[in-house]
């Protein structure tokens, strides 16, 4: 039941948010202007604030016109009244309107600009939450985003993104320095060559990190929407709302959903913002768990590590960017690895084998470690031979300090490291899909074999090369590496024959 | 045991409650919150047959809208649950259900080659109905024997 309590309460977890918002909106000006002071006010700075600023006002009156959207009042006027009644709406200084959509799925959303605000309920909705108390729920839900500005805290960033996409989409063609790949010069002005590659991977580890800024604000406001919601409603009251999509229907649902539909539906799914229902349950029971969500701003760190180490270190602006980019692109890569479930699942196979996971990731940054050790190794000293990725960056910035080759090694463990550990992965998650059988059970202790073997075969290599009294050359690795790829194939098979004895022997009942 | 299965029985629910809790403190802790109102949600709107219980627990994801990406586990298996439950004691004499029990438990029973069967059809049906949601089919073999696993601790006490 709804409490009389007044909408006076501090909104959960507003200053991080705030914060966040703050960053977007200022922070990408202020990069333009570090990369180039021009283009904070040129065309490519301009462009996203004015057009995002331009769709952000537009939107809502677009929304309502497409969407044929009408008044609630008008549909169901007992429904609008219980609305308008509620302490939550009464309390809000600017209220919004409570529109109808004519439609079957079920949506309730939040929708406006700073001044017009707007609820919109569907038919679909109206059915499929026919309890008072539930659709109250899952509007007090929708106040809890008005009355904490979500509509343009949120809102207004994500369009100011995808018109800073698009303005960075046109300074990536225009930085690209295509004489590099196709011996011809760029289309739009003389290239600069490797500092203008740099500049052009910087601005797309910046899109990516910003994307992630938004993901975190948005999944932010929906934990604090609902921590806001059951401080005026018990909890047992408002995750009905949750459940109560299942009561009614659903098949009919499921029917009437096109082809178009449900791709359309499987696109959404994989670009969301939202966090899963299990997230906000999580979340509304143990709000610790939102500790998990920092890892998004991981990218911060990167940026601020990489800013403070230029400024103390006295580094050339190019090379300053290429730490940055990288340091950050590192921190993103952890992110990606701590945030996504699907992958976090992927890594730790069980909860319970926290050990042997732990075991088998050192294994993976151990082997990621070598290899860049290895490639270091092999770059630097190819010096009349084609030029390497280190020398690519020190003939780029000309700078040829003997204090680079550490920082090159540095360098190459944030870029290389995520993601040979992503490809050791995914490597050996094909060889489990690959060789499982009914009854192979995958243990932990044999991705932690199979992902130390890599680290043993490039030992072998600096061994071989001691041996030799010469660098290793890539047709001895491309003979090799298929050798060790059959060894792990090996121990996955007899694995696999000892599982299924196993299986035989219990079968018996021996 | 009971050969008889009434869903509004306040006994079954209980049963279906505990099974459903047991798979869940397991799979998604988080929503054991939520048991007691998915399984009065599927028993007030019960449809003729238990075979034809299914969940679409889907919503439209409007940013700043009231939704979520990913089905919940409770609503996937509660029907799931309740369709295995009821088919057991339909299907299993007395005795026959001890020798399933005993299957599902990892043990062996050398006169219960036709229970065996019968399990693992079973096993093989909620495996597919649990396939046909989003789940991976490493996870939907996991739920399965977790179903079973939890169902036959039930009825063996």
């Amino acid at each position: 039941m709804l409490s009389n309590q007044p909408l006076k309460d501090k909104i959960p977890y507003n200053l991080i948010t705030t914060f966040v918002f703050i960053g977007i909106v200022l922070g990408l000006p202020a990069f333009f202007y570090y990369l180039s002071p021009g283009w904070a006010f040129e065309p490519y700075g301009v462009i996203p604030l004015v057009f995002g600023s331009w769709v952000f006002l537009r939107e809502p009156y677009i929304q309502i016109k497409r969407r044929k959207m009408e008044v609630l009042s008008s549909k169901y006027p007992d429904l609008a009244n219980q609305i308008t009644a509620l302490s939550v709406y009464t309390n809000l200084r600017n209220r919004p309107i409570v529109m109808y959509i004519p439609a079957e799925l079920p949506e309730v959303f939040s929708f406006g600009t700073w001044r017009k605000k707007y609820i919109a309920i569907s038919e679909g909705a109206i059915n499929r939450w026919s309890d008072p108390a539930t659709i109250m729920s899952v509007i007090t839900h929708e106040i809890a985003h008005i009355a904490d500005g979500d509509i343009w805290k949120a809102g207004f960033p994500l369009y100011f993104m995808y018109w800073f996409f698009g303005a960075y989409i046109f300074i990536f063609l225009y930085t690209f320095p295509y004489s590099l790949f196709f011996k011809i010069f760029s289309p739009f002005r003389l290239s600069n060559g490797y500092p203008d590659l740099i500049t052009s991977f910087t601005l797309l580890i910046l899109n990516f990190a910003i994307l992630l800024a938004i993901r975190f604000l948005f999944r932010m406001k929906e934990y604090a929407a609902d921590a806001f919601s059951v401080k005026h409603i018990s909890m047992a009251d408002y995750v009905k709302a949750f459940v109560a999509p299942i009561a009614k229907n659903n098949s009919d649902y499921k029917k009437k959903r096109t082809a178009k539909e449900y791709f359309q539906n499987k696109i959404s799914r994989a670009l969301t913002f939202h966090p899963s229902i299990q997230a906000r349950l999580t979340a509304l029971q143990s709000p610790l768990y939102l500790i998990s969500e920092l890892p998004s701003l991981m990218f911060v760190v990167g940026i601020f590590a990489g800013i403070a180490s230029c400024y103390f270190l006295d580094l050339n602006k190019s090379f300053a960017l290429t730490l940055i980019s990288e340091i950050t692109f590192g921190f993103l890569s952890v992110a990606m690895l701590l945030n996504f479930q699907t992958l976090r699942e992927r890594l730790l196979i069980s909860r319970q084998n926290y050990i042997e996971n732990t075991f088998s990731l050192a294994n993976g940054v151990a082997f990621a470690f070598l290899v860049l050790v290895g490639v270091n190794n092999l770059l630097v000293n190819q010096k009349d031979g084609v030029y390497g990725f280190s020398m690519v960056i020190r003939q780029g910035v000309e700078l040829k300090d003997a204090l680079f080759s550490t920082f090159d090694v540095l360098l190459l463990i944030m870029i290389l490291a995520p993601i040979v550990i992503l490809i050791l992965i995914f490597a050996a998650w094909l060889i489990i899909n690959a060789c499982s059988v009914n009854g192979f059970t995958w243990k932990p202790i044999l991705l932690s074999s199979i992902s130390i073997i890599p680290a043993i075969s490039l030992l072998d290599f600096y061994i071989l090369q001691w041996w030799k009294g010469s660098i290793i050359t890539f047709s001895e690795i491309a003979f090799l590496l298929p050798a060790y790829l059959l060894w792990i194939l090996v121990v996955v098979l007899f694995w696999r024959l000892v599982s299924r004895r196993q299986r035989n022997v219990n079968a018996e009942g021996i | 045991m009971n050969s008889q299965f009434y869903l509004s029985d306040q006994l079954t629910k209980e049963k279906i409650k505990k099974v459903c809790d047991g798979v869940l403190t397991d799979i998604a802790p988080e929503e054991l919150i939520l048991t007691d109102q998915v399984i009065e949600a599927f028993v007030t709107s019960l449809p003729e047959s238990t075979n034809e219980l299914d969940s679409a627990n889907e919503y439209v994801d409007t940013p700043l809208g009231f939704s979520g990406e990913v089905e919940l586990y409770t609503a996937i298996i509660v029907p799931i649950i309740i369709g295995v439950l009821s088919k057991i004691i339909a299907s299993f004499s007395d005795e026959n259900l001890k020798q399933a029990v005993n299957i599902i438990q990892g043990g062996k029973d050398k006169k219960g080659l036709e229970v065996e069967a019968k399990v693992d059809e079973l096993k093989k049906e909620i495996t597919i109905r649990l396939s046909n949601h989003r789940l991976t089919r490493k996870k939907a073999t996991t739920i399965t024997n977790r179903i079973l696993h939890v169902i036959a601790e039930e009825l063996s006490k």
